[in-house]
């Protein structure tokens, strides 16, 4: 279906129909919509970046000291159909956490929804979970637990779930020392480290750009040439001025002598 | 379930907004956005879970989001991982992120910057006790003196069980000074009795002043402890080997990049120049490979780690000395396992003597 651009005439198109004897009655909201004729176009468009610059510039205050007095219905900001906004404490205590922890922002997250998991209610008692990974979330997660089910203030139940984070990510991390050394200790072989393999990675690129950098040296070397033989040929040989006076120096020795 | 559960519950809800410092960006000191990744079947369809699918020339699995929708109706996005590389090859250094604090800071310390003592709080001004500095709007400020008129009972009383003396000279009309005595007690009110008085909560963790962040723990980068030795078949290690490359060879300031992070080159590693050009005969010197161990690494206050690293002799692998500020510490357990080695070898060649 062709996209409704012209809602906002309905009720003009409405009372054609009705003189053309298309419509035979008026319907209910002809009058109520005649009272108070809709204000916003509510179809999206896609807002090209220049005319939202000429609306900006719209609103500044003229230089010739006139100002727009009066309102017109398509510029009139109408909040009833803005999305309200909306507001968790949720957010606050996540954007603390990662604040303080810009790290944990490099740990990947993925983002694809699993329905099972999503409609499951999960008990925030411990910040471990099964079907959630330990992640900044699970810190404002027990905060509200704690806030909820413990005698404490914001920061300090904040606090309180913050160090349980920490303890239980140093215990993952030596876990996984332990595990790592264990295997070797079994005779387990371990390929190229993540050092090494980033460490090849650059060398494949800095050997490209070698390459290249030779490639376009000798290009330019050419060209340099082929301008000068070119000049040569054009001033003749004899023009060409002994600067240094190296012509009649034989020797190194020469130079030492004199 | 309805549309405020489920937006709460969703994953895409759990992203940090990114409406960080440019400033922030554009050092490239820490990351600023959350890295998105996305399974193998999801990547085949360029599916992130953002508002739409990516373009299918995206060829990588970890991609970090600007704006989930723009004027365009378009998401801003780019492929970029390297603070996620960086974090985990720093775990191959074997070695823990240490902070200027003195305690470890991973057991202690408050989000609440409280004064330490009592000269702390006394030395403190009014307006910083209250949350107020000049970006204040004026509105603010009213309903605050609004609220502390309030108090002006329990004030009394407080002055009256602290310092009796001052409130006789406050009730005969004499000038006093009560600048300790309102520290102290809007500092005891805080939090606890009236909201109006507490800082919003996510601004906690920037300095106003300064406008650097205030990390708390090791910001997230490592949870290592201090003090674990790396057992391997070979004996105790502390640390390891990393393969290095130099990358700026101004005289004044040699660096060296080890594992996606900057470090200040060992003079040792400088001094030996010649020899690594010698061995890597054709190369430019970004090219030769140069073995370091890393020592320690530090998180600075504006929120950089920096590295210090000592130069390792390729021939036989004895750590070489450096000279610098940096406490250099012997590696016993190493010179320990070399040394039973020798003595291994000892007892063996006597005991194929004896036979």
């Amino acid at each position: 279906m062709k996209i409704q651009t012209n809602a906002l005439n309905v009720l003009e198109r409405t009372s054609h129909y009705l003189k053309s004897g298309l419509l035979k009655k008026q319907p209910l909201w002809y009058k109520v919509v005649a009272a108070y004729p809709p204000q916003k176009d509510l179809t999206r468009k896609v807002k090209r970046v220049n005319e939202v610059l000429k609306n900006a510039s719209e609103l500044e205050p003229s230089k010739k000291a006139l100002y727009k007095t009066r309102i017109q219905p398509n510029r009139l900001k109408n909040k009833l159909y803005q999305s309200q906004k909306l507001k968790f404490l949720e957010d606050d205590l996540r954007k603390l956490f990662y604040e303080q922890h810009p790290w944990e922002l490099a740990d990947p997250k993925n983002l694809i929804e699993n329905e099972k998991i999503m409609h499951k209610t999960l008990n925030w008692k411990t910040i471990r979970q099964l079907y959630v990974p330990l992640s900044g979330e699970s810190v404002v997660q027990r905060t509200l637990y704690i806030l909820e089910n413990e005698n404490l203030s914001l920061l300090n139940a904040y606090d309180k779930a913050r160090f349980e984070y920490y303890r239980v990510k140093i215990e993952q991390e030596s876990e996984e020392n332990i595990s790592k050394e264990e295997s070797a200790m079994y005779g387990a072989v371990f390929d190229k480290s993540l050092v090494e393999f980033g460490f090849n990675k650059e060398q494949e690129i800095i050997e490209k750009w070698k390459q290249d950098a030779e490639a376009a040296t000798q290009l330019l070397e050419a060209r340099f040439s082929s301008r000068t033989t070119a000049a040569e040929e054009e001033s003749g040989p004899q023009d060409k001025e002994d600067v240094f006076g190296l012509e009649n120096i034989e020797s190194f020795d020469d130079v030492a002598k004199s | 379930m309805s549309f405020n559960k489920l937006l709460r519950k969703s994953r895409l809800s759990q992203v940090k907004d990114s409406n960080t410092l440019t400033a922030v960006r554009l050092s490239k000191l820490y990351p600023s956005q959350q890295i998105i990744e996305t399974g193998p079947a999801s990547f085949y369809r360029k599916d992130f879970g953002l508002k739409s699918k990516l373009p299918s020339k995206v060829n990588k699995r970890y991609v970090v989001v600007d704006k989930l929708d723009t004027i365009e109706h378009m998401t801003e996005f780019e492929a970029e991982a390297g603070f996620y590389w960086n974090k985990l090859r720093f775990q191959e250094f074997n070695i823990p992120l240490e902070t200027r604090n003195g305690k470890n800071p991973l057991f202690f310390g408050n989000t609440r910057n409280i004064p330490r003592n009592q000269e702390e709080l006394n030395t403190s001004k009014i307006s910083e006790v209250l949350n107020l500095d000049e970006s204040t709007p004026t509105s603010k400020k009213i309903e605050l003196l609004e609220i502390l008129k309030n108090y002006r009972g329990s004030f009394l009383k407080f002055l009256s069980d602290k310092n009796p003396e001052k409130l006789i000279r406050i009730k005969s009309g004499l000038d006093c000074e009560l600048h300790d005595e309102i520290t102290q007690f809007i500092f005891s009110l805080k939090e606890e009795e009236s909201p109006a008085l507490k800082k919003p909560i996510c601004n906690l963790a920037t300095d106003k002043i300064n406008g650097t962040p205030i990390m708390k723990g090791t910001g997230g980068f490592s949870y290592r402890l201090k003090g674990k030795l790396t057992t391997s078949p070979n004996g105790f290690s502390e640390g390891s080997v990393v393969p290095a490359r130099l990358i700026s060879s101004v005289p004044s300031h040699w660096q060296i990049a080890v594992g996606g992070l900057v470090a200040a080159a060992p003079h040792q590693t400088m001094n030996s120049l010649g020899k690594i050009a010698a061995n890597n005969p054709g190369k430019h010197l970004r090219e030769a490979e140069i073995p370091v161990s890393v020592q320690k690494a530090v998180l600075s206050s504006n929120g950089a780690i920096r590295l210090e690293v000592a130069g390792v002799d390729s021939k036989n692998g004895v750590k070489v000395n450096y000279d610098n500020s940096y406490s250099s510490r012997p590696n016993y357990f190493e010179r320990d396992s070399k040394n039973t080695e020798i003595s291994a070898k000892n007892i063996l060649e006597l005991l194929n003597k004896e036979t």
